[in-house]
């Protein structure tokens, strides 16, 4: 066998190796989330049960409530399985998981029973309502993000006219640099205006939801998750509000650094 | 032979059904229908989605003509604007005083060009996000949030439009004006 030959054929051995311990190491780590994730998980069922109103008794025709009973807490086992799996594959704390365990097995739960009930319409907008929650979170944290770094760059670009106006003593080095300053400032004024817009789309979609809940849970009070599910659209809806606030005095105070700029070039013309 | 077993055995019952079905009229409850009335129930949620698809489209085309009546408000202001500058600039001034004064004001025109420039721009990046809401499909919620969104910008950027012109028109137009006479 050649010098060649059994270099390659070390290192494909050597490659099989490490592909078969990856494989192997992961599989157990992924039995172990999947594990930790059902110990977590076990323990909120029956906190969801409470959250969705399981936990009372219900009246009527017995068995009719044994089968509703069962499908509820099935529905909420496995809502409350995806989504404290979700937030343990994400790597979130035991305490989040179970908070996103709970809220999203009553929140299944809750469809079921609005669809048992023959509130076919209400089960959909619920379930809709309840898919859009996660990805209005995600849109909402960008938007802040994006508000936020708006509002770092204001306070810099403020610095920058102050010293501008303020330091450059030659007129014509002043007119080329503020005509830059000047073309920055307002990409910045349409960028924050587009992040503003986007926010004000959000908050129409947010009213419309939060009426709708209303409406749900004027049909049905007794079940408490609708009553969750309310109050996180409201939270989501404040902080969208204050986003649309901060992206309104960032602006105000952009135009003020553009008009004085252009008071300081038409002195200096 | 066997085809007329087949046809016989399964083909004539199956038509049967359907036929049956069709011209039965369809439960009012979504829950409880047949596959075929399902079917004719999904046709007629297509026409709805196909009604209020054409609506949006109307009302995109109608902030579309709305931002090419803006843009062309615009323009003219624009012509205005570098029609005096360009005589400011061909100023032959006797004394320093007006020279100054013209110098200033073709300043501001030229800053208002610029800014009038800045708000063609948000007319074409708004008549993007129009274009693109017309082409969207589907009925969802988020799209028609938009367009609502898109129709308050519009106001928005007009309303910004009238201030500009009417200061150039009301204001430093006029100044030009003056500043040219003194010449």
């Amino acid at each position: 066998m050649s010098k060649l030959t059994r270099n390659m054929l070390s290192s494909v051995l050597l490659g099989a190796l490490v592909m078969g311990s990856s494989i192997e190491s992961m599989a157990w780590s992924l039995q172990d989330t999947w594990d930790k994730t059902k110990d977590v998980v076990g323990e909120t069922v029956e906190k969801t049960k409470e959250s969705v109103g399981l936990d009372k008794p219900l009246g009527g025709n017995n068995t009719a409530s044994e089968q509703k009973d069962f499908s509820v807490a099935e529905d909420a086992a496995i809502g409350a399985v995806a989504c404290g799996g979700l937030a343990k594959v994400l790597g979130k704390e035991n305490g989040t998981v179970a908070k996103a365990a709970v809220a999203c097995g009553a929140a299944n739960a809750a469809v079921t029973v609005l669809a048992n009930q023959g509130k076919k319409e209400y089960s959909e907008k619920y379930t809709q309502i309840n898919n859009d929650i996660a990805t209005s979170e995600t849109e909402i944290l960008e938007l802040e993000k994006e508000t936020a770094m708006n509002n770092q760059k204001v306070s810099s670009y403020q610095r920058e006219v102050d010293s501008l106006v303020a330091k450059e003593k030659d007129d014509k080095t002043f007119l080329g640099k503020a005509a830059d300053l000047r073309r920055e400032l307002d990409d910045q004024i349409r960028t924050n205006k587009m992040a503003k817009s986007k926010a004000e789309a959000k908050l129409e979609i947010l009213d419309k939801q939060v009426d709708d809940m209303d409406e749900i849970i004027k049909d049905s009070p007794d079940i408490d998750s609708l009553k969750t599910t309310k109050t996180a659209l409201l939270d989501q809806k404040k902080r969208l509000t204050d986003s649309v606030k901060q992206a309104n005095g960032v602006n105000d105070t952009l135009l003020a650094q553009k008009s004085k700029l252009d008071n300081e070039i038409i002195k200096r013309s | 032979m066997l085809f007329s077993s087949v046809t016989k055995y399964t083909l004539i019952p199956l038509i049967l059904v359907m036929v049956g079905c069709a011209s039965t009229n369809c439960s009012t409850n979504p829950n409880e229908v047949s596959r075929l009335c399902a079917a004719r129930y999904k046709l007629g949620a297509n026409q709805h989605l196909e009604d209020h698809l054409a609506a949006r489209q109307m009302e995109a085309d109608s902030l579309k003509r709305q931002v090419e009546d803006s843009r062309q408000g615009l323009e003219v202001s624009q012509k205005r604007a570098s029609d005096a500058a360009l005589k400011l600039a061909a100023v032959d001034a006797k004394t320093a005083a007006v020279r100054e004064q013209a110098d200033k004001v073709a300043a501001e025109l030229k800053l208002k060009q610029l800014d009038i420039d800045s708000r063609k721009e948000d007319l074409r990046a708004l008549e993007q996000r129009i274009d693109q809401l017309k082409r969207a499909k589907g009925n969802n919620q988020e799209t028609i949030a938009q367009l609502n969104q898109a129709q308050r910008d519009l106001m928005q950027i007009k309303q910004e439009i009238k201030v500009l012109t009417d200061y150039l028109d009301t204001d430093l137009l006029i100044r030009a004006e003056n500043a040219l006479a003194y010449d």
